[in-house]
């Protein structure tokens, strides 16, 4: 077996070394080649001093790269695939990454994204030191089902890996079914009016019933979708007693105050705008703090881990403020949320959508239960004064449009996804925000770039048409 | 008119309550009645005194739900067995979607069934039978996802299937006829099962969103209005039912159409996306 994992190792890592030559470092070929020789590579190669592995619906990715970027700012040499790659290709690409030609490790910190329901079989022959479930809600159904099936195989992979302490949601009703040998659970708190009130009537409901008794649950706060502090009145099933909980958030400047156990206050200049980033950021402090880092260490270095930016990005022109935002297709819960987050400001909107997973493909039709799973409803906004959307199935979001109450003349749907732009107009419009899916990262920007364009002509025009000049 | 929607707390999945939804956009005079797991079907008639369980209704709807929830739906509704054979026989609308079908025949197969306690076993689940039945459930990467093309009535159905169950039997009671894709098992170009008027299909969509000619169809018979099949001697059919933004709805169907009819269309789905 040990020659098979050498045989793996070198053949790896010279594929990746030829893959780098040509320019083609994201690429986790070499990984598939690594675990066709050696199947179970992971469970051979040697690990650094930390080792983490992050899954969950939502956050994965987040998280990862704020670990990675603490972690990098603390002067700790790491390995991360900055690209995903959370399959068993990617992990192995890493782990070889991190170690030279005789598996002594190079780096010394691991972090990886894991995906929820291939996870079990390489958690459990990587078996990292600690496992963070960001939280679990429906994704994509044709590859994850639905919540009960991504818990039972996240479930799994806890199960293979009883040394492994496992940071997860005290808030996420679903996680916490999941009953790790040494878990350390996060929270937050009620932090503004709308946790207190009464919970949105969301079209996802991941928790409607009690998964022990079959009753409704209730809330006592709650933050989105299923996320919140519950408790089923009839059995007692309800939000574990949290290790960390932040106790005060500020979206407007990222102040997030956190309040351990013992009763210790810290609070932290954190890159967090919204709730569901404060949690991801709640999540990454338990983790440094449970691996020993002091909260002085975490509170000076706190600036330099940023949001990735293909998540989000902002910039103002001509005084509207463009913003791309990443926007899973193909399942309600992180449209949903981010709609939500969306909706609750009073500027006036427009947002181009590009949710399509096959984006351009005249010829490609995607499934659209997904739509009706999605709370479009948020939507349905007198400010948001106009919704662009393209693509094969553009009668099908005009349907789902009507559906939410939102009248015709504020969307628009045509087949062509690349004439989108056309369509977007300034008059009276505060932020255009380019929704796109994970694999249009690039295509958002694009869409961004020109819209940025068409503003800046028609701001020459408007200058030219009232007599002020031109612009060089 | 009563639309009742059965167990709305577990059928949560797909975004199959936009079935109930969208029938209630296309008939806005009609009431909807909800029916949780704690309470008895408004089809049996309820014995809480309820108004709005006096009459029956005439369309019942029950969807997909996560198969940890089949028990549950299945013991809601055993004690209703015979009030829901005689809804049924009695011609009023009783629609099944996506994995409810299931929980309507003799057994269910769970293979491998990962218990709270963690443990892995084989389990049998006794359905209502009121079919001929058998689901086969693999809750592992073996999930299909197919589109699905077919026709029942002269009308051609839409949908695709993505699900943990495979259906077996129920040849006495075909309800689609498939035309491209998977029947409800690899061996079958049977789709669901239909009796009186009980129609289940492993089908998602919405289908009534996604099939504007059947659910015409459905609300015909609902309304006793007679909407019949296109292809029916139009000089017979009574006056047309009118859908919700039918313009939109019928535009996404035949762009749907044509490209699962045609030619070489592909039916299989990846899982990943």
């Amino acid at each position: 077996m040990k020659l098979r994992f050498y045989l793996a190792l070198w053949a790896g890592k010279l594929a990746m070394w030829v893959l780098k030559l040509f320019g083609n470092e994201w690429d986790d070929r070499p990984g598939i080649l690594m675990y066709r020789i050696c199947p179970d590579f992971l469970k051979y190669v040697k690990k650094p001093r930390y080792t983490v592995a992050v899954t969950g619906t939502n956050g994965k990715s987040t998280v990862t790269a704020l670990i990675n970027d603490l972690f990098t700012a603390m002067g700790v040499r790491t390995s991360f695939n900055v690209w995903g790659a959370n399959l068993k290709a990617g992990h192995c690409y890493l782990m070889a990454k991190s170690v030279d030609i005789w598996n002594r490790p190079l780096v010394d910190a691991c972090i990886l994204e894991a995906d929820e329901t291939s996870s079990a079989a390489n958690m459990g022959a990587l078996k990292p030191d600690t496992f963070i479930i960001t939280n679990i809600s429906r994704d994509s159904l044709r590859r994850n089902g639905h919540p009960l099936y991504i818990k039972e195989c996240i479930e799994r992979a806890v199960n293979l890996m009883p040394k492994t302490t496992v940071i997860l949601s005290a808030d996420d009703p679903i996680s916490c079914q999941i009953q790790p040998k040494k878990p350390i659970y996060t929270a937050m708190d009620a932090n503004d009016a709308f946790s207190l009130g009464p919970m949105p009537d969301y079209r996802i409901q991941d928790f409607s019933v009690c998964p022990r008794c079959y009753h409704k649950p209730q809330y006592e706060h709650h933050h989105y979708l299923h996320i919140g502090k519950f408790v089923c009145p009839h059995c007692g099933f309800a939000s574990p007693e949290a290790d960390y909980e932040g106790t005060s958030f500020d979206p407007e400047s990222g102040s997030l105050t956190i309040v351990e156990k013992d009763g210790t206050k810290t609070t932290y200049q954190t890159g967090a705008n919204s709730i569901f980033n404060a949690f991801n950021y709640v999540q990454v402090i338990a983790y440094f703090r449970s691996i020993g880092f002091t909260h002085e260490k975490l509170q000076l270095l706190m600036d330099r881990a940023k949001i990735p930016a293909s998540r989000e990005t902002d910039e103002v022109v001509n005084g509207i403020t463009l913003s791309t935002r990443l926007c899973k297709g193909q399942t309600g819960s992180s449209a949903s949320t981010l709609f939500e987050h969306i909706s609750r400001t009073s500027e006036n909107l427009e947002l181009v959508l590009m949710v399509n997973e096959e984006y351009g493909s005249i010829d490609a039709h995607e499934t659209i239960s997904w739509l009706y799973d999605t709370d479009y409803e948020f939507l349905n906004k007198e400010n948001i004064k106009r919704i662009i959307i393209g693509g094969p199935n553009y009668a099908d979001y005009a349907v789902r449009f009507r559906m939410a109450g939102i009248p015709q003349e504020r969307f628009v749907c045509i087949p062509d996804e690349d004439k989108l732009v056309d369509h977007v107009t300034f008059d009276g419009i505060d932020h255009i925000y380019v929704l796109h899916e994970c694999d249009l990262v690039t295509k958002g920007r694009e869409c961004k770039e020109k819209i940025k364009r068409k503003l800046i002509k028609a701001g020459r025009r408007a200058m030219i048409g009232s007599g002020k000049g031109g612009v060089k | 008119m009563k639309i009742e929607f059965l167990f709305p707390e577990l059928v949560t999945l797909y975004g199959e309550k936009a079935n109930v939804e969208y029938l209630a956009k296309c008939l806005p005079q009609a009431q909807i009645v909800t029916t949780k797991l704690t309470e008895g079907p408004a089809f049996a008639i309820r014995q809480d005194n309820k108004a709005a369980a006096i009459t029956p209704p005439d369309f019942v709807y029950i969807g997909s739900m996560e198969e940890d929830f089949f028990e549950a739906a299945i013991a809601a509704l055993k004690p209703y067995k015979k009030a829901l054979e005689k809804y049924i026989k009695s011609g009023r609308i009783f629609l099944a979607t996506g994995n409810a079908i299931d929980i309507f025949g003799r057994t269910i197969e769970w293979k491998d069934r990962v218990y709270p306690d963690g443990h892995i076993a084989d389990c049998t689940i006794e359905g209502l039978g009121l079919f001929d039945l058998k689901s086969v459930v693999r809750r592992d990467y073996s999930r299909h996802n197919s589109w699905y093309y077919g026709e029942f009535e002269g009308m051609k159905i839409l949908g695709h299937r993505s699900t943990f169950s495979r259906q077996y039997g129920g040849e006495k009671d075909p309800f689609i006829q498939t035309l491209g894709g998977f029947g409800m098992n690899d061996e079958t170009k049977q789709e669901g099962v239909h009796r009186d008027g009980f129609y289940g299909t492993t089908l998602l969509g919405p289908l009534l969103i996604m099939n504007p000619p059947l659910t015409k169809y459905l609300i015909g018979k609902m309304t006793e209005r007679g909407a019949r099949p296109a292809d029916t001697d139009p000089a017979k059919a009574a006056p047309p039912v009118n859908l919700f933004e039918e313009k939109w709805v019928m535009e996404a169907y035949e762009n749907r159409l044509s490209y699962l009819s045609k030619p070489g269309a592909r039916y299989e789905m990846g899982a990943l996306g």
